[in-house]
């Protein structure tokens, strides 16, 4: 077990007229390679949730184990957890500051000491990973580079400290469509060959669907559902309840399945929904 | 620890003092600042603390979020206290090495310390309760025969109401800012000052740059809107100067003005 959260609740400034409950006794595993999706509504807690994962929140109560460290009862969160746990913000092009793209980039590896010749080499692959040549972009400023480039460069700073674990809150937030696919499936490529554990908090349901292994549903700082992304869009109506919404090819399916088609309705990729239309209307399946 | 800056925020309510107009209460704070400045003994201060907690109780303003607005006051506090405690000649109290306390300087120290609380009190008592719109209202309607002179009153106002509203969100900005450059190792606690100023680096950068693109943006909706400045401008809201108003003020001034002279 990679990371395993037991009863983690937080309130937001305890003990004035303000106090909120973000999340209550929130408890999950997670398996080392795992792509996790985040769901929930807006305000939900997912961002709180995320937040303790690298201690940049303590919890008002709770443990949470990682890597073999028991965190906040026994260990209290340090550089080392930061340096596994790689967090994308929302909007990460907020934390560019350097001058060129080169330092910015190299930020974090300096930060976590890993030494002058690994740092170039961290800084170079963090790049290639997120699909910009390193010659070409590392003496530029980041300022200068267009906002979906920007995201990447801030993305490739969080890699170049080489987590174990990447936590992504809405890193797709903003972005047009072939944006957002760019980006989702750099990190599929990463999974496979850095081995690291994704956590993707997302608003999106098809990005969800057509990425993660298990899902996360969470509602009113709980989780409500955690299971294969199959089951979980199942449970529709209880979705829609909670003010979410299920992957648009799914919906497409329900859409046939009311106007009187024999469809499958657990359809959750376009290919597979394509297939299945081409089942139904007879004809030979050539895609 | 940014979140707790209660300068400049607006607790809605319905009070006596939420409704006075915004003029009153400006004026009534401009009184209250010179008149504090003229008080000549410490228990002068218990008749500014009794007009100030009648203020807080009738405006229903919860008394520890007020006093949570001193925290970032207090460093001045402390240098302006420690300076007025040491460097005032007179009768000597204690000897510290070269430095001395005397009783001149307690007293001044502490007529110091009284001001600058009670001052923020106060101050922070009319961003409480007066609706930042209506302040800016307040402040130009006021500003407005200087406005003859070149005085660009509207300009001005704007200018504070706009500083007012974006306070709340580049403190949420600096927090998050904070959070990530933390969570890519950056240390902000450890070091000697230089080191410490050092690591404000990789928050002052991306904060600047999201204020002026934030400024840009707002111009730019503020032109899409046809913002031209004061001329021609009119409001949906007038400001009404009631009778009551008249006696605050009014009542507000001679106090100040007694306070002054007399106490």
């Amino acid at each position: 077990m990679l990371i395993e959260l037991k009863d983690i609740c937080y309130t937001y400034k305890p003990g004035t007229p303000y106090e909120t409950s973000a999340i209550q006794d929130i408890s999950f595993n997670v398996e080392e390679g795992e792509f996790i999706g985040i769901i929930g509504h807006t305000g939900c807690g997912k961002s709180t949730l995320v937040q303790h994962l690298n201690g940049l929140l303590i919890p008002s109560k709770g443990e949470m184990q990682l890597d073999g460290i028991r965190y906040f009862t026994q260990q209290k969160p340090n550089k080392d957890l930061r340096k596994k746990v790689g967090m994308v913000f929302q909007y990460p092009e907020d934390q560019l500051f350097e001058e060129t793209i080169f330092d910015d980039v190299a930020f974090a590896p300096k930060n976590f000491n890993l030494g002058d010749g690994l740092v170039e080499e961290q800084v170079r692959n963090a790049l290639e990973d997120v699909g910009l040549s390193y010659e070409k972009y590392k003496d530029r400023s980041p300022f200068s580079i267009s906002g979906g480039q920007m995201r990447k460069v801030a993305i490739a700073g969080v890699l170049a400290a080489q987590p174990k674990i990447l936590v992504l809150d809405e890193p797709t937030a903003g972005l047009d469509p072939k944006g957002r696919e760019e980006i989702l499936s750099r990190i599929d490529l990463l999974r496979e060959k850095r081995n690291i554990t994704i956590i993707l908090v997302s608003h999106s349901m098809d990005d969800i669907a057509a990425h993660a292994d298990r899902v996360l549903v969470m509602n009113q700082g709980k989780i409500v559902i955690d299971d294969v992304p199959r089951k979980v869009f199942k449970e529709y109506k209880q979705l829609y309840d909670m003010g979410l919404d299920i992957p648009s090819v799914t919906k497409l399916m329900l859409k046939l399945k009311n106007k009187g088609f024999d469809v499958d309705t657990e359809i959750f990729t376009i290919e597979e929904a394509a297939q299945e239309i081409l089942k139904i209307k007879g004809g030979a399946s050539h895609v | 620890m940014f979140r707790d800056i209660t300068i400049g925020q607006y607790l809605p309510g319905e009070s006596f003092i939420h409704r006075l107009d915004p003029r009153t209460k400006i004026l009534s704070v401009l009184f209250f600042m010179v008149g504090i400045f003229g008080l000549k003994h410490l228990y002068s201060y218990l008749f500014v603390l009794a007009l100030t907690l009648t203020v807080i109780l009738v405006a229903r303003i919860p008394l520890g979020y007020l006093l949570k607005g001193l925290k970032p006051i207090f460093i001045i506090l402390i240098f302006t206290v420690g300076l007025h405690l040491f460097l005032t000649p007179g009768q000597i109290l204690v000897e510290i090495g070269p430095l001395s306390i005397t009783l001149e300087g307690i007293m001044k120290a502490s007529f110091m310390a009284l001001r600058l609380i009670f001052l923020v009190l106060f101050a922070s008592l009319l961003t409480l309760t007066t609706a930042p719109m209506s302040l800016t209202d307040g402040l130009e309607k006021l500003l407005a025969p200087f406005a003859k002179v070149g005085l660009p009153a509207h300009e001005l106002a704007m200018m504070m109401s706009i500083a007012l509203r974006f306070i709340p969100t580049l403190i949420d900005e600096t927090d998050k800012i904070m959070k990530a450059q933390k969570a890519r190792g950056a240390d902000f606690e450890s070091g000697n000052i230089w080191q410490r100023a050092k690591s404000m680096i990789p928050i002052l950068v991306p904060l600047f740059v999201s204020a002026f693109r934030r400024a840009d943006e707002l111009a730019m909706a503020m032109e899409a809107r046809c913002y031209r400045g004061s001329e021609g401008r009119t409001r949906m809201k007038q400001l009404v100067y009631r009778k009551t108003d008249l006696i605050v003020t009014l009542g507000m001034g001679s106090a100040m003005v007694a306070a002054f002279f007399f106490l």
